[in-house]
């Protein structure tokens, strides 16, 4: 493998020069550190430096903030299934979480409507957890007394909820409401305890991200070192969307999470964790906006089969092969050309592979000359297309927008209207018609030709040679960010393109650290971004690398002081 | 007078046995009027619907004068109601416009009811959030710092809103300036259901002193405990944090008050309720009529009891491509025919109909702004059905129809489709078609109503727009 330059300013560069001869691009959406890490004062960060960036960074624009934000809806229900094992999905009670400027989930202010979300969840939770209190804490209340075990489950209980250990003065506070809930409103012990429990899970402690205060008198911007259980919840949420274990709790607790190389220990073992498939999962879903194959629609005379069975298995086949990559060698190479497939007989009738029936998942190898890599599987495919027919914009404006991170204009005012489809030819023959329009052809000529590429498959993501007499043409050209143009025949090429282009590598590093920052990158976070972008390029693009990279920088170790704080 | 039925013939048990405990989660009913600018003493009320994608400006607006205009067929189900109305042209969503030019009109609900200004927001696209607070959330603010409060701050509903993840087409109500780049944005609430168990779900606590009676009491002695507990955590919470987030800790502490007063603030006898079809889906396109209309009920008798006097509806996030209009005939059905944009979202339907189009475009895409003006049609009745006073409600309502676009083809904000309805205590002069020439901002709309609903302001969002549009009254 020839591994390419680190990125320097050419990548940030190139794309916009384009947008001005195209009259298209805004420009480029991700740094991989580029232009800002040169003179942020020099990363450090990184597995074999010891205890070299245990001080905190002197510069203090070498990290970046970390506003409060509460948990999300899938954070907060892989939490409530690890801290109570309870059959009660508590997304049923909130609203989903809209999409924050980072392109991922953001939990929306705590308005009236919201608390009231809160509170019914943590009372449903609450009511079914009672029922097992002696799974949450092992207390015996006949030698112990009721109060002392009220006492112990603040304290035990209320540790991993808010995972951190309580003061006296917080296990006071529990027990003031066990106490009101015997004396004032005449409970008996299960259901006081019940109370205290609802009353955990409606606190912003467990809702929360929550941090240390910092010191009296900071500056803005000054740097602040995570205590080891913000930095174990950090790295847990992270790394497996919901609360730290026991171990990383011991961690934080023992002052392993205090230097680089204990952060490095644990990231280690959390990698090894089969809990961040709950992470690889969410990641994906929200990056290739792969929830869409759960909401389109297709043209029942059409495609008959395309039922909400059908639906589900294109989706665990895509995610069982995302989980399969990233816990094999995790190369971005893998995931954009790898053949290996878990198919039931629904996704193998589509993929016409034979001896596959019924609804067990089975491990097999896609066919060479129709399928390779993440973009030609029929899930992705089939959530970019229109009812009847493919929509090769989309799909292109897909690739150029969260694979090579550009943005595109939106169409003009009016452009639909403009637009006449017609019947008589191909789709692409239609969609080449508006790369010679004055109005639409600057951005139709640059997101056609990717989108061009998806033509061999169907609305519903099935291999075809022929849209009805017309012969399928998939080829076309992948304008490189360098300049190149690279010619490519079909999908598969064009995916093994995009695998070895920088552009392509910066961007899949940009939006991963979007999602563990659950904010846009900062200035501050520049010298971390940049090395860890090294590092992703040395592994010769291996994405676990880059979690662990971005899991033990500093801007994720420490963060700035907020203005005000 | 509206009528206040007896409470008894609602059953409380239907709730809690219907929906568990936290059906008890107990609305507070008050019976009495709270005084107000309306006729007579009688409270006014502000509803806004918004319905999308604009309209064909040919086929909208009425033909003839000020007095003697003529309904055209997409509005001509208002025609019972002429003397009522105020058909509002000539406005442009100017603080949207004049912000951001390259902003297509999808993306002005933000302005629609704030006036602007919104604040910048990249989420895959150039947009605004919502920066300041929206009319019928100033008006309920007022109200409710007031000797006019009502024991629901306002109803703030959609269709289906959850299905938008953008935040710039998801909300028209603001409670105040966005905080960071998140609007602060009172919940849209999808669940009708929900919504009828808040507004009529308990009947207070004037109950039998049974065993029923003791379990909402505790619950509620519960519900205290824990909000009061949450409430002391969040008020140390902030005190520590940076400006940005300690306004995100006391947006969530405001709301634990809330919760707390609500509890506190039981009795009094329940309004009437209307019926509401137990097996309407609020998630499923195919209900989305149904969905509708038991929103205006909803807000019907919510008004006509004074459970609150503002409401904002929200019929579609700004996009709509989710409405489909099955129940208007097979040719908006959702199956698609097997050609090429299957006329099936309303969004589409719009860029169709509004240029390049045939004729069956755009008869399709007039029918359903048909639709639309019909189920607003309905509303005005409804309003007109409850007798108050020497009148009825109608007359002391202000009620909006508003497009968030002119020509949606081309994503216009320029002339507006807004109607009004009802004179709001007599303060508007209704029966008019209101011609005022030459794009006016539509703000001067807002402060009209704004004043007109004893809240008044010189003027509304963006300051340079003016004062209250000359003509209304």
């Amino acid at each position: 493998m020839e591994i390419p330059d680190p990125p320097t300013l050419r990548l940030i560069a190139l794309p916009l020069a384009l947008a001005l001869s195209t009259g298209c691009y805004h420009g480029t959406d991700a740094k991989a550190g580029g232009p800002d890490a040169d003179d942020a004062g020099g990363p450090n960060g990184g597995q074999d430096d010891g205890d070299a960036d245990d001080d905190v960074p002197e510069d203090s624009s070498a990290v970046g903030l970390r506003p409060l934000r509460r948990l999300s809806v899938s954070e907060y229900r892989n939490t409530v299934r690890d801290l109570l094992g309870v059959d009660v999905d508590p997304s049923q009670f909130l609203s989903p979480d809209p999409q924050g400027d980072n392109g991922f989930f953001e939990p929306t202010l705590v308005n009236e409507g919201v608390a009231d979300e809160l509170l019914r969840a943590a009372e449903a939770l609450a009511a079914a957890a009672s029922e097992r209190l002696d799974t949450l804490d092992d207390c015996d209340e006949l030698s112990a007394g009721e109060r002392t075990c009220a006492e112990s489950f603040a304290r035990n209980f209320g540790r991993r909820a808010f995972r951190r250990p309580l003061s006296d003065d917080e296990i006071s506070e529990l027990l003031a409401v066990y106490d009101h809930a015997q004396q004032a409103i005449e409970l008996d012990h299960p259901q006081a305890m019940r109370v205290v429990l609802t009353a955990i899970l409606a606190s912003p402690k467990f809702l929360y991200h929550w941090q240390l205060p910092g010191r009296p008198d900071l500056d803005d911007g000054e740097v602040i070192k995570l205590d080891g259980y913000e930095l174990a919840a950090r790295l847990s949420y992270f790394l497996w969307s919901t609360m730290p274990d026991d171990t990383l709790l011991a961690a934080a607790a023992s002052g392993g999470l205090d230097t680089a190389a204990g952060v490095s220990e644990a990231v280690d073992r959390m990698l090894d964790d089969e809990r961040t498939r709950d992470t690889v999962r969410s990641f994906h879903s929200q990056w290739l906006a792969l929830e869409g194959i759960d909401s389109v629609t297709k043209d029942p005379t059409l495609f008959p089969e395309f039922d909400p069975d059908l639906r589900r298995s294109m989706r665990e086949e895509i995610e069982q092969f995302v989980e399969h990559v990233i816990e094999g060698d995790a190369r971005v190479r893998t995931l954009l050309t790898d053949r290996t497939a878990f198919v039931d007989g629904r996704t193998a009738t589509l993929y016409d592979l034979p001896g596959v029936e019924g609804d067990l998942l089975q491990q097999r190898e896609l066919n060479a000359q129709t399928r390779g890599g993440l973009l030609t599987r029929a899930g992705f495919i089939a959530g970019l297309t229109n009812p009847a027919s493919t929509n090769p914009p989309r799909a292109g404006h897909l690739i150029f927008e969260r694979i090579l991170c550009r943005t595109v204009a939106p169409p003009p005012p009016g452009a639909t209207e403009s637009f006449m489809f017609d019947d008589s030819q191909s789709t692409r023959w239609n969609y080449e018609q508006l790369e010679s329009s004055e109005e639409c052809g600057g951005c139709h000529r640059v997101v056609n030709p990717m989108g061009f590429a998806f033509e061999h498959y169907d609305a519903i993501g099935r291999y075809r040679d022929t849209e009805g007499p017309h012969p399928i043409d998939s080829s076309g050209t992948f304008a490189a960010a360098s300049g190149d143009q690279i010619p490519f025949d079909d999908l598969m090429e064009l995916s093994a393109i995009l695998a070895e282009d920088d552009e392509a590598l910066t961007c899949i590093s940009n939006r991963w650290w979007r999602f563990a920052l659950s904010r846009m990158e900062q200035d501050g976070d520049q010298p971390s971004i940049a090395d860890a972008y090294t590092q992703f390029l040395d592994s010769d693009g291996d994405i676990r690398m880059l979690l662990g990279a971005i899991a033990k920088s500093n801007t994720f170790r420490f963060r700035a002081a907020e203005p005000g704080e | 007078m509206t009528h206040f039925h007896d409470p008894s013939r609602f059953s409380r048990r239907r709730f809690l046995e219907g929906l568990g405990l936290s059906a008890a989660f107990l609305p507070m009913l008050h019976s009495e009027y709270a005084r107000g600018g309306g006729i007579g003493g009688l409270p006014t009320r502000f509803a806004a619907i918004v319905w999308p994608n604009g309209v064909l400006h040919d086929a909208f607006w009425p033909s003839g004068g000020e007095h003697d205009f003529v309904l055209s067929e997409v509005l001509s189900g208002l025609e019972p109601h002429r003397d009522h109305i105020l058909i509002l042209d000539d406005l442009d969503n100017r603080a949207m416009m004049d912000q951001f030019s390259n902003y297509g009109g999808h993306a002005s609900l933000p302005y629609m009811l704030t006036g602007g200004p919104g604040k910048y927001k990249h989420a895959g696209e150039d947009l605004a959030i919502g920066d300041s607070i929206s009319l019928d959330q100033y008006i309920a603010d007022e109200y409710q710092a007031g000797s006019e409060a009502t024991p629901f701050h306002s109803l703030v509903m959609g269709v289906d809103n959850q299905e938008e993840t953008k935040t710039p087409h998801k909300y028209i109500s603001f409670s105040g300036p966005a905080i960071g780049d998140q609007p602060n944005a009172p919940k849209v609430e999808d669940d009708i259901h929900a919504v009828f168990t808040n507004l009529f779900g308990g009947a207070g606590d004037g109950g039998d002193g049974g065993e029923l009676d003791e379990l909402i009491a505790k619950t509620r002695a519960e519900r205290r405990s824990i909000l009061d507990y949450v409430g002391r955590d969040l008020e140390r919470f902030s005190e520590r944090l940076g400006t940005e987030s300690r306004e995100k800790v006391e947006i969530h502490l405001a709301s634990i008050r809330a919760l707390e007063q609500r509890l506190d603030d039981v009795g009094g006898a329940a309004g009437e309720p209307p019926d509401i079809d137990p097996t309407i889906d609020p998630y499923r396109k195919e209900h989305y009529d149904q969905i509708a209309m038991a929103q205006l009920d909803l807000t019907v008798a919510a008004f006509a009891s004074n459970l609150t006097r503002n409401a904002s509806l929200l019929w579609s996030n700004g996009h709509n491509n989710s409405w489909v209009f099955s129940w208007l005939g097979g040719e908006f059905a959702e199956a698609g025919d097997g050609s090429f944009n299957p006329l099936r979202s309303h969004h589409e339907m719009a860029h169709r109909g509004g240029g390049g189009g045939n004729g069956d475009d755009q008869r399709r895409k007039n029918t359903v702004d048909k639709y639309f003006i019909d189920k607003f049609a309905y509303f005005v009745d409804k309003c007109r059905q409850v007798n108050e006073g020497a009148g009825t409600m109608l007359d002391n309502c202000a009620l909006l129809m508003a497009n968030n676009m002119g020509n949606g083809a081309a994503h216009s904000n320029n002339r507006l489709p807004w109607v009004l309805a009802g004179s709001c205590g007599g303060y508007f002069r209704t029966g008019r078609y209101l011609r005022q020439g030459g794009g006016r901002p539509h703000n001067g709309v807002l402060v009209g109503i704004a004043n007109a609903m004893g809240t008044p302001v010189d003027s509304f969002g963006v300051a340079e727009y003016g004062g209250e549009l000359p003509g209304l009254q």
